[in-house]
């Protein structure tokens, strides 16, 4: 190289001491010289600059071949199928789960939910849960008709035009609003025509669970190996995947989210972070048995620090299961204040229907009161229903749950049952007004089915115990170098040394080079242009 | 007047043979160099004043 750069200077030189005039000679010589002088200045130039310019692309295209010879391939993996294979399994592992109630495991509580009054309705949101809920009951072999939505003469008016000549979403939207107007509480009116059709035929669903089970198991390929087993062994196969593919192994420093530069060997930001986790010697030193110890150390704190952040975000769950554990109320006793209300409900809306008598058939009373009465007694049975969702909690809590009973129980029986999740939610949203309800039932269920859990798995809710402070002293004893400040103010820190060891790890067992991305970043940052 | 530059051709065909870093480097050296030469270019304006006198 040194070569070049002595040419280019060379010129530098001889153009910076090319005479451009001339002391001796008529004003006519000296004229012309200059102007001569000036030509072949400028000329030499213009030849100089042809020729480098001719360099720099040479350059150029050397430099992007071998960017391209550099940088991986994009990766061919499905990562939402992979995603996709999960939901799956905790549907099955939920379908298993002795904690969940029979009606959230067929996902009808959830449904439900669509009818509350208290959030943001959608039309077309309440037309699909009727439409999955209609299918769930065909699937347990209960067909509904006009015949079964009786519960109200408003309820039996919509949904005879649900039923009607496949109505068009429109027709649906029109129909709604007609009888709307008429009925402000439709909604809770059809919820609970649903409930009471679900509760009436609790037997038939109750037998599709294991059908369902089965089919599950069937399409994932579960065999009769334990399904945490199962999910345990595709997460780690899926993490094998994910650390073998190069790109996205990569892919971090492709798209400057990380410096190559800090990880290559003789890096002190990578000493630093590597040796923080020893105890006395630094990594370089320690045997290849014992860096692959420290390897293993770092995978399992990783599932760790993944149930502390779970655990930290559903910590209000804990508590209130906590305080309803200590508040040990048994017993359901609104069922039977629901009972009473349900025959006077019959009573009146019985009436609004045609009746068949001895005598024939009876016209439906179009009396305005009796329409009002009917609209107060709904309301009134859906309030009542509201606390018997809160018995039915509490008698879950103090039926499953006792002293015994680990963080990971309590979690179960939040997962369990959606109607005491909504009210788990509300608690969180105070705090945080931007949650959404779908994606936090979600996290809910990826924490409580993760089958990397230990923790809370293994500390039982009546213990008075520090998390982080449980896991440093386990970590401790296993001659790791780990802090309740790196689990709780640094926790973000941790978090990325961790995933900066397990690059490097990766690199390592891929036999890539972070200097092959220092040589990429440094092409790239010459701007050139693909 | 003497023409006293002598124009050494460079073909580059032993760049293949450079490892990146020095491409790179000397990438930027001959950016430089080109700089060098864009603001080495000599305008000519005093003939003009000169044919005016």
């Amino acid at each position: 190289m040194n070569k070049y750069i002595e040419i280019m200077e060379s010129y530098k030189d001889q153009l910076d001491h090319l005479p451009l005039n001339v002391k001796d000679g008529t004003k006519k010589m000296k004229e012309d010289f200059h102007l001569n002088a000036i030509n072949y200045k400028n000329d030499t130039i213009k030849t100089l600059k042809k020729d480098y310019s001719a360099l720099l692309d040479k350059i150029k295209d050397i430099l992007l071949d071998r960017k391209k010879l550099l940088t991986p391939s994009k990766s061919s993996l499905d990562y939402d199928h992979l995603e996709l294979d999960d939901e799956e399994i905790i549907n099955v592992l939920t379908l298993e789960n002795k904690y969940v109630t029979w009606m959230d495991k067929l996902g009808l509580k959830k449904l439900l939910s669509k009818f509350n009054t208290g959030v943001e309705i959608r039309l077309n949101e309440i037309n699909d849960s009727i439409k999955e809920i209609i299918s769930i009951l065909k699937s347990a072999g209960v067909v509904v008709t006009t015949e079964d939505f009786k519960y109200s003469s408003y309820a039996h008016q919509y949904m005879s035009a649900y039923f009607g000549n496949n109505p068009s979403e429109e027709e649906l939207k029109s129909s709604f609003e007609s009888i709307y107007w008429e009925c402000p509480d439709l909604i809770t009116h059809l919820k609970l025509n649903f409930m009471t059709i679900i509760n009436d035929h609790e037997k038939e669903l109750n037998a599709y669970i294991p059908v369902l089970l089965e089919e599950l198991k069937k399409k994932i390929g579960i065999g009769e190996k334990e399904t945490k087993l199962f999910y345990l062994e595709k997460l780690q196969s899926r993490q094998r995947e994910l650390d073998e593919d190069v790109y996205l192994v990569a892919s971090k420093f492709l798209t400057n989210e990380a410096q190559p530069e800090d990880y290559v060997l003789s890096s002190i930001v990578r000493d630093n972070i590597f040796n923080k986790y020893i105890t006395g010697e630094s990594f370089s030193n320690l045997s290849d048995d014992d860096k692959n110890n420290f390897y293993d150390k770092i995978e399992e704190l990783s599932h760790i620090i993944v149930e502390l952040d779970n655990y930290n975000f559903f910590k209000k769950f804990i508590n209130d299961v906590k305080k309803r554990m200590e508040q040990n109320v048994k017993g359901e006793p609104t069922k039977d204040k629901i009972k009473v209300v349900e025959k006077e409900r019959v009573n009146v809306v019985s009436k609004l229907f045609p009746q068949k008598t001895l005598f024939g058939t009876k016209e439906a009373s179009k009396d305005e009161n009796l329409f009002v009465l009917e609209n107060t007694t709904i309301k009134n049975i859906d309030v009542l229903y509201d606390e018997l969702k809160n018995d039915l909690i509490n008698s879950s809590i103090s039926k499953n749950l006792n002293e015994f009973s680990s963080i990971l129980d309590a979690l179960m029986v939040c997962v369990g049952n959606y109607d005491y999740f909504i009210k788990l939610f509300d608690i969180l949203k105070k705090d945080d007004e931007t949650l959404d309800i779908e994606i936090v039932y979600s996290k809910l269920q990826h924490f409580v089915f993760n089958p990397y859990n230990e923790f809370v798995d293994n500390v039982c809710i009546k213990d008075k115990y520090d998390a982080e402070a449980v896991v440093c002293k386990k970590y401790s004893l296993l001659g790791f170098n780990l802090t309740k400040e790196d689990l709780t103010e640094n926790m973000e820190t941790t978090k990325h040394n961790i995933e900066f060891i397990k690059t490097c790890l990766c690199f390592e067992l891929l036999s890539l080079n972070f200097e092959d991305f220092v040589t990429i970043n440094k092409i790239d940052k010459l701007g050139f242009e693909a | 007047m003497e023409k006293d530059i002598e124009i050494i051709k460079q073909t580059g065909e032993d760049l293949v043979e450079f490892s990146s870093e020095d491409l790179i480097a000397l990438y930027n050296n001959i950016n430089d160099f080109i700089a060098y030469l864009d603001s080495s270019v000599v305008v000519d304006d005093k003939n003009g004043e000169d044919e005016d006198e």
